[in-house]
């Protein structure tokens, strides 16, 4: 597999990150249960994590592997195993969670090796129960919160995302490839 | 034998020197791989391994490996650790284990020929992150040296499309703050509830700013032709009974994407007088492109313009993009205030350099740009 043939998507539990891949994957979401002990949970002592994987197919030789991490942070030792190479991070950020910003700071700091070579987008989701922060809110908290990153796209791509919209996951992708270069695309 | 696995036979693996949370994350990439199965084995499982995995950098060090070696001289072994020890005879793993290196370094040690003493002979080179080891099946070996898309040479290369003419003596020019446009401007900023009324006193928009509300009494078609007119034959005023007059079919819309779409149509291909065409511009952040009405380019010019400072000019030039979409995608923009420009009128909004232009200046190498292009139709076309 080449580094630069998969997407990594990640944010919270619920956010969407499931749905975004569903939306792009050509094959059904295979869904892992990566078993992980965990001393606070079911009487067997291991909780099931769930970690998305799809596959987007470019053509018979090459195709795009769209990662979902799981999105429980005490499981945020799973994520490094993802994070070489690859177009870029897709972070998928709950807006009825109780403190969006910590999201915002978490995620983008768990990934903050990876998004010095590839650029992220952010994707707000579920602004039809809760519309604040709205996207210029999140533009807003981003000097704050990146003050000691070194980001590729220091200004990324946040738009509102519902999950019942393909377009709005198109269009989020798309965004991630025009910030890795504008000029694509421009050829007859 | 090891080395005539079937490829739909599991390969057992075994871990020695790991923690449950080490090997939830094997099990993980394992449950991930699609080409083999690989199958992490439990510590009650007593069948034979084929492989198996030893992270040295705990108590047990190197010395875990050797005696494991010794025990067992036809298991084969892979160590994981984050250093590279020179004395090491085994198959090194980097940390940190990357999905694209952990498979083509288990498909190596399937290949590779179990031994004992040789092994201290054998140049073993540490497997890095950064060589792409090329994932073959366990019948052939053939190399993939070439970091380029393995497709590259089948892409047909396609012409650019001619850049477009950008003459500035044909460059017209309109005045943001007037016509409707301009009284959208100002109910923004006064945020009380408004309404915006024609020549004959009847309101075509009601406002909400505090609540980035509207609602359009007239169709787009109406509303277009009113981003012509002068402003002497719009007016703004306070709501009053009877606005809503037998008009039933209210539209409501955000205030954002009703600006957006205005001062698109307002600038209808000509650029706001407040842009010099050879001034950088820049966006203080993206629109929030999925709920605003799309006009052409938003995205790439969006991706450009987020980057860093360009001129008008430039940006056609650099983008080939026709100016007319250029011009109505800053009006837009500009609309929501995401725009810095140089102007005495407003010394805060100055255009800012990035800080590290180094990256943004990277060439993409064109096989890379040829494979962004397709994957980028590729999703549009989804």
């Amino acid at each position: 597999m080449r580094e630069d043939n998969k997407i990594v998507f990640t944010g919270p539990v619920g956010a969407g990150k499931t749905t975004a891949i569903s939306v792009l994957s050509d094959t059904p979401i295979i869904s892992t249960d990566a078993q992980a002990s965990d001393m606070t949970l079911n009487r067997k002592g291991h909780t099931t994590v769930a970690m998305d994987y799809g596959i987007l197919k470019l053509d018979a030789q090459t195709k795009i592997h769209l990662y979902g991490t799981p999105g429980q942070e005490r499981f945020d030792f799973m994520w490094d195993i993802l994070t070489t190479g690859g177009l870029g991070l897709v972070l998928m950020l709950d807006n009825t969670r109780p403190n969006p910003k910590k999201d915002l700071h978490f995620f983008l700091h768990a990934f903050k090796d990876y998004i010095v070579n590839v650029p992220v987008v952010i994707g707000i989701s579920k602004t039809d129960v809760q519309n604040r922060p709205g996207p210029a809110d999140y533009a807003n908290m981003l000097p704050e919160v990146t003050a000691d990153l070194k980001m590729l796209n220091p200004i990324p791509p946040i738009f509102e995302i519902d999950g019942r919209k393909k377009e709005d996951i198109k269009n989020l992708v798309m965004a991630l490839l025009y910030s890795i270069d504008p000029g694509i695309g421009d050829i007859l | 034998m090891t080395n005539n696995i079937p490829d739909n036979a599991s390969i057992l693996v075994r871990s020695f020197g790991m923690d449950t949370r080490k090997e939830a994350v094997f099990r993980m990439a394992f449950k991930m791989h699609t080409r083999r199965h690989y199958q992490l084995l439990e510590s009650g499982d007593d069948r034979v391994a084929h492989l198996s995995i030893v992270d040295i950098d705990g108590p047990g060090g190197t010395e875990l490996a050797r005696n494991l070696h010794q025990s067992e001289p036809g298991l084969r072994i892979l160590v994981t650790t984050i250093s590279s020890p020179a004395d090491c005879i085994f198959p090194i793993l980097q940390k940190p284990v990357r999905m694209e290196t952990l498979f083509p370094a288990l498909e190596a040690l399937l290949l590779d020929t179990p031994g004992t003493t040789e092994k201290q002979d054998t140049n073993v080179k540490p497997i890095r992150p950064d060589i792409t080891v090329p994932v073959t099946s366990l019948n052939t070996q053939q190399a993939s040296p070439s970091p380029a898309p393995q497709n590259a040479s089948e892409v047909p290369v396609a012409p650019s499309k001619p850049a477009p003419v950008l003459r500035p003596e044909e460059v017209q020019y309109f005045n943001s703050d007037e016509g409707l446009l301009g009284l959208l401007k100002i109910a923004q900023r006064d945020q009380g509830i408004s309404v915006i009324s024609d020549q004959n006193q009847c309101a075509v928009l009601r406002l909400d700013p505090s609540a980035d509300q509207a609602a359009a009494l007239i169709d787009d078609e109406q509303l277009q032709q009113l981003c012509q007119v002068s402003a002497s034959n719009l007016q703004l005023r306070a709501p009053r009974d009877g606005d809503s007059g037998e008009n039933s079919s209210l539209r409501h819309m955000s205030l954002q994407s009703l600006l957006w779409q205005v001062a698109a149509w307002t600038a209808n291909g000509r650029l706001n007088q407040k842009l010099p065409l050879n001034a950088p511009v820049q966006l203080k952040q993206w629109p929030n492109l999925t709920r605003l009405p799309m006009l052409p380019d938003a995205l790439r010019l969006a991706a450009f313009l987020a980057r860093s400072p360009a001129s008008p000019a430039l940006t056609v030039k650099i983008l080939r993009i026709e100016p007319r979409d250029l011009f109505n995608f800053l009006a837009a923009a500009d609309s929501l205030e995401l725009l810095r420009y140089n102007t005495p009128e407003n010394p805060g909004n100055l255009v800012r350099i990035p800080h590290d232009s180094a990256s943004l200046e990277t060439e993409i190498p064109a096989a890379k740009r040829s494979f962004l292009g397709r994957l980028l139709k590729r999703i549009a076309g989804i």
